[in-house]
């Protein structure tokens, strides 16, 4: 298992190789020695790769690392690998089906077939056992069905809302 | 501080490179047996897997275990004389690597071998491998992938005590002792197999193939009538959202080992057993020589201290009591950067050698030093002269002293383990941790010849009471037989397919192999010495 | 204890590197400072750096630094004697100008009249072609269309036609020779009127190759007017100054000297009091005509200074509270050479498109002759509400080519991370050799285009930036420190 770093737009596994002690990297597949240490000045660092000392400024914002060096900077981010295993083994290509998490009856619906929803966005309003419950939407996308009506009742596990994930919706409006 | 070794080995002599040449090629044996029991499968097989979308057992291993990290497989050749050699490593892959920082115990079925099914040398490995969690509280990622036990042979596999019950009670001794376990279900998880999972802290279930139920849909339908599909009756969302049998379900196995990977990161990691240690360093003498050093022929004796100067850290080794019992060598050493004290054997034992290793044995139990022995005994001395001065009663104290000891214990066959020298230096009754062993190695109660001999002996005595006179021609007839079976049967291959230890190793990897266990075993709180009643 | 007798107290009406270099300036005289600040830079540099920062509201920041009724009475509240309008917002508004002299308040910079003069680009190019001063030759087919190609050729070749009504270079016919004028007015007159249904054309002389060259006037009160020597600011995009320099190179002392003594005769017709700017295009034939002049201080005043030793925000102080320049002219000698870069919020990758996010990291360049004029500091947000400028980077060196190696250095040592800038850009142009060699013209990039983009990383350079990132990642370098030993030395091993 590697782990990636996405560069230039690029995926790059990087993975570290554990010998002697010492600090060793694998970067597709080539093998370097390889450490950082911090310097004297806030972001700055040496890096020390295959027997030459770098000097470059790191500063970094979640997975998202900014690099100073030689005069450019570049930018390279971490790719969480089980998010990005998830999305690829997701059968439904990225549309999400909301399913009724207990049963009940619909109170209201508040988007229908087409709307661009934000995540957490209200989709719609059921009550089950007394209680008002928010179906909001999960991830950004677009509404691709409603699967329900206001007054329709329900059992635990039926779809009310299909979604369009946030990715597909955005190429259709650049298409 | 310590001394180094100075070796007396002289890599040009004749010697040397006869060995060498011998020893390269058993390991090159070994090594092709590995492979083949590692990767060589009928490609129906292997068609199969990839139908139904599954990784190649090694392959999901490989993704499990943390990146640059090592892997320690076990008893890589289980079951290799048996069966007609169809299960390769027992049908189950096992050994100790590294997942999110964390030593575990891996033990992964092998869908590729009869569906995964559990032959009576399977269910014998996988007790085995959770014997060794067990021992030293190693969590165990399972790879769930089994057809169920090979029904042909269950009356060899399921009834007595160490047969398939063993593993699900040894999970539940696991989890008594708070040792976590995981489950990826990447198969279908039938009758006992259905309680791996069940019996786990975690359990993540594929989508698809993963499947949990303890009557699988044709016995369903042969007991009650009942016609059901797998999914329903046991897929992963029937368990992840209404039994609650499993806990997390995955839509492939990239995504479930992934997940597997973030799980294992929740677990506590506890305080290794303190013992000396010191930054470790590779052995001053090239371990490559260790393939001149051993003869071809297990009748030469040779100093182990060239072996020892082989594995340990910077060939460093203080010697216990060099002059006296000099038949076994005792001393301190590293491996890895972890201090041991070694027994090595260094010819026949004796009284004054069985007295050294009790009392070098009970010295590093109170200096809570683990112990490495590293076999290649003929056994102890035997004659009048031994058995007057008491042999049996300086044996029976190095023995009663190996067997109470309460650091780990290793054992390396070196090359020959006969007889009660088995016994004193750790052998598999002694619960030693691990025991490794070189391809060259040889086990019996007696050496094959002199068990030959005597058969072959007693055999032409018999048939000379019944009147018969033997020419040499069919004396050989009688004894060779008995020296190949014999042979057979004290090989090394033969041991190893039995699980009299823990894998055939080349002897190159014996200090990579040791500092892993080594560092397994320290899991493991140290209990104080305690000894039986020595015979004084 | 203020040394500029009768002020105070000025109040900034600006933001940025140039409110912060105000200040730095007042702090120097002894002058209390205040700023006004929109909550957008909140704990900028230059708000910390005055004694008061007065909040000023509108509907989008920018508005808020354009409600002149709102700083004047910020001004008035505060009690401040001076107010400092730095480079654009108001600095060229003669009524803003106008209002704060009637608020009581001494407005530094010239006087509404010289701002509403030679600040309208029209008017400013009427008076100086009436003071006599050369324009780009140009004809007007409305004047006399019967006369239009005969006066037309009388401009000389190459020349330009374009339509009137036209813009963005639609129906522009670029004529080089005689034998093409009718054919071209011809062409040009049919696509104004497709273009822009209005045939009425013009023509104008077409200066290939020009620079842009400037000359910084001083002036005070009581009639003085000084010239502080030219700057070169050719190296342009889309009009926008990036790279500025003095003096200016490949230029003989005849013709700085010519174009100097213009810039001050026109500043003198005008009556110009203050800090200004006379810009002028040169041709390559070393013909030079008026362009516009600037009534305030420019971004790229510190040239200038670093090759004078003038400070021209202190001058600017001092000439508005009515001191006499102390100067003469015959004291100006300007030593060595300066460049200014502008290090700018933008991704010159993708098409200099403005860069926004977080200032997670500035460090300015340091060392010998370097000034970095910036008004970032990190934990600032960059965002589109202002222009993109972020900091100036200045040398001065002994000569052009110490001037051109110190600032490589400098730029590549100005680390801005968490927002794109064109930093590493800047150092291209620097290290072009055409830029070496002073041949500078306002086509330097797009006729550069290809020379001056990022060069392709090497497996190598990718590498060391993906290995650093790595060792950099928390999680990466967690999870490798959590290996335990002896399996982290034993490494990538299987039996």
């Amino acid at each position: 298992m590697g782990y990636d770093f996405e560069f230039q737009g690029e995926p790059h596994a990087v993975h570290p190789v554990h010998q002697a002690g010492r600090g060793r990297l694998s970067i597709e597949g080539r093998a370097f020695a390889a450490e950082l240490f911090p310097g004297l000045v806030p972001g700055e660092h040496f890096l020390e790769i295959d027997g030459r000392q770098e000097r470059i400024f790191i500063a970094t914002q979640g997975d998202v690392h900014f690099i100073h060096w030689r005069g450019r900077v570049h930018r390279v981010s971490a790719i969480n690998a089980l998010e990005r295993a998830r999305r690829a083994a997701d059968p439904s290509g990225g549309a999400d089906v909301l399913q009724a998490p207990m049963p009940g009856t619909v109170v209201e619906v508040a988007v229908s077939a087409g709307d661009a929803v934000t995540a957490g966005q209200l989709l719609m309003t059921i009550e089950s056992m007394k209680l008002q419950t928010a179906i909001t939407a999960e991830a950004d996308g677009v509404v691709g069905e409603v699967c329900v009506r206001a007054g329709d009742t329900f059992d635990q596990g039926d779809a009310l809302v299909r979604l369009a994930s946030g990715e597909d919706s955005d190429e259709g409006e650049e298409a | 501080m310590m001394r180094r070794i100075e070796s007396r080995i002289d890599p040009r002599s004749a010697d040397f490179q006869k060995f060498r040449e011998a020893n390269l090629e058993r390991v090159a044996e070994f090594r092709a047996m590995q492979d083949a029991a590692r990767f060589e499968r009928p490609q129906r097989d292997l068609d199969r897997l990839g139908h139904h979308g599954k990784l190649f057992v090694r392959k999901r291993i490989e993704q499990l275990i943390d990146p640059g990290t090592p892997f320690l497989e076990l008893s890589s050749l289980a079951a290799n004389t048996e069966y007609d050699g169809d299960a390769k490593s027992a049908s189950v892959v096992c050994g100790i690597g590294i997942v999110s920082g964390r030593e575990v115990i891996i033990r992964a079925d092998d869908p590729s071998i009869k569906g995964g099914a559990w032959y009576p040398l399977t269910v014998k490995k996988n007790v085995r491998i959770l014997d060794i969690a067990i021992e030293n509280r190693l969590p165990v990622v399972h790879i769930c992938d089994s057809a169920g036990g090979f029904l042909p042979l269950q009356s060899e596999l399921f009834a007595d005590k160490d047969n398939a019950g063993r593993i699900f009670r040894n999970q539940s001794i696991l989890s008594k002792m708070g040792v976590p376990q995981l489950a990826l279900v990447f198969g279908q998880c039938t009758a006992g197999g259905a309680y791996i999972p069940s019996l786990s802290d975690y359990s993540i279930i594929l989508r698809g193939n993963g499947g949990i139920f303890l009557g699988g849909p044709p016995l369903v339908k042969a007991a009650t009538g009942e016609i059901v599909d797998h999914d329903t009756l046991g897929g992963a969302d029937v368990h992840t959202r209404i039994s609650g049998v499993a806990d997390y379900a995955a839509n492939s196995e990239e995504e479930a080992i992934l997940l597997g990977r973030e799980i294992v990161s929740q677990w506590h990691r506890p305080e290794k057993a303190a013992i000396e240690r010191r930054e470790p360093e590779p052995p001053a003498y090239d371990p490559k020589e260790l393939y001149g050093i051993v003869p071809d022929d297990i009748k030469i004796q040779f100093d182990m201290r060239e072996i020892i100067a082989r594995i340990v850290d910077g060939s460093y080794f203080h010697e216990y009591q060099p002059d006296y019992g000099k038949t076994l060598i005792c001393g301190y050493a590293y491996i890895w950067g972890q201090k041991v004290g070694i027994l090595a054997n260094n010819g026949v034992l004796f009284n004054d050698s069985s007295l050294k290793g009790a009392h070098f044995i009970e010295l590093c139990d109170k200096n809570r030093t683990p112990l490495v022995f590293l076999q290649n005994i003929t056994g102890f001395m035997v004659g009048r002269e031994y058995e007057a001065r008491g042999i049996c009663k300086d044996g029976a104290k190095f023995i009663m002293v190996q067997s109470g000891a309460s650091v780990p214990k290793f054992t390396v066959m070196v090359n020959g383990s006969f007889g009660a020298g088995n016994y004193g230096m750790c052998g598999r009754a002694y619960d030693g941790r691990f025991i490794f062993s070189w391809p060259n190695h040889q086990i019996g109660i007696m050496g094959a010849e002199q068990a030959a001999n005597t058969l072959a002996d007693v055999k032409v005595r018999q048939l000379e009471r019944a009147g018969q006179t033997l020419s040499e021609a069919e004396i050989e007839a009688i004894r060779q037989p008995v020296i190949e079976s014999y042979a057979r049967e004290s090989s090394a291959y033969y041991a190893t397919s039995h699980l009299w230890d823990d894998g055939l190793i080349d002897p190159v990897d014996t200090r990579n192999a040791l500092g892993m266990a080594i560092s397994a075993s320290l899991n493991t709180p140290v209990e104080e010495p305690h000894y039986g009643v020595l015979r004084l | 204890m203020t040394s500029v007798p009768g002020i105070e107290k000025v109040l900034i009406a600006n933001r940025g590197e140039i409110a912060l270099r105000v200040a730095k300036a007042l702090r120097r005289l002894g002058i209390a400072s205040a700023a006004v600040v929109h909550a957008e830079d909140a704990g900028s540099p230059a708000a910390l750096a005055v004694d008061e920062a007065c909040e000023i509201e509108g509907d989008t920041p920018v508005a808020a630094h354009l409600d002149a009724d709102q700083i004047i009475r910020i001004a008035g509240e505060i009690g401040a004697d001076a107010l400092h309008p730095g480079y654009g917002f108001l600095a060229e508004n003669a009524p803003f100008a106008e209002a704060v002299e009637a608020a009581g308040i001494t407005w530094i910079g010239p006087t509404p009249e010289a701002i509403r003069l030679m600040g309208d680009k029209i008017e400013s190019r009427k008076f100086v072609s009436e003071a006599g001063y050369p324009l780009t030759p140009s004809a007007s087919e409305e004047e006399d269309p019967s006369t239009f190609a005969v006066r037309a050729e009388t401009i000389g070749f190459p020349l330009l036609i374009k339509a009137s009504a036209g813009g963005g270079g639609k129906g522009m016919q670029i004529v080089r020779s005689a034998s093409e004028l009718c054919q071209a007015i011809e062409l040009a007159r049919s696509e104004a009127l497709r273009y822009f249904a209005d045939d009425r054309i013009y023509a104008e002389r077409y200066v290939e190759s020009p620079r842009h060259v400037e000359v910084q006037i001083l002036a005070d009160a009581h009639g003085k007017v000084l010239h502080l020597g030219e700057r070169d600011c050719s190296i342009q995009r889309r009009f926008q100054k990036l790279v500025e320099e003095t003096p200016a190179p490949a230029m003989d002392d005849d013709l700085r000297g010519r174009i100097c003594a213009q810039a001050v005769g026109i500043a003198e017709a005008a009556g110009y009091r203050n800090a200004g700017t006379v810009e002028f295009v040169l041709a390559p034939d070393g013909e030079f005509y008026f362009l516009e002049m600037n009534t305030r201080l420019q971004v790229e005043h510190p040239v200038t200074e670093m090759v004078t030793g003038i400070d021209l925000v202190e001058e600017q102080i001092k000439v508005a509270a009515g001191i006499p320049l102390a100067l003469e002219q015959d004291e100006i000698q300007p030593e060595g050479a300066s460049i200014e870069c502008r290090l700018c919020a933008e991704d010159p990758d993708e098409d200099f498109r403005p860069a926004v996010g977080p200032l997670l990291l500035v460090q300015p360049p340091e060392g010998p002759g370097v000034r970095f004029d910036g008004g970032i500091s990190a934990g600032q947000e960059v965002t589109t509400a202002f222009d993109p400028l972020l900091a100036k980077v200045i040398v001065h060196g002994r000569d052009r080519a110490e001037a051109i190696e110190r600032m490589r250095k400098a730029l590549s040592e100005t680390v801005i991370l968490g927002c794109t800038t064109n930093a590493a850009y800047l150092e291209r142009i620097l290290g072009h050799a055409d830029f070496a060699d002073g041949r500078v013209e306002t086509g330097f990039i797009p006729s550069h285009e290809a020379e001056l983009a990022s060069p392709p990383l090497s497996a190598a350079e990718r590498d060391t930036i993906l290995a650093a990132a790595a060792l950099s990642n928390r999680d990466f370098v967690e999870r490798v420190s959590a290996v335990p030993e002896p399996a982290a030395s034993i490494g990538d091993w299987q039996n």
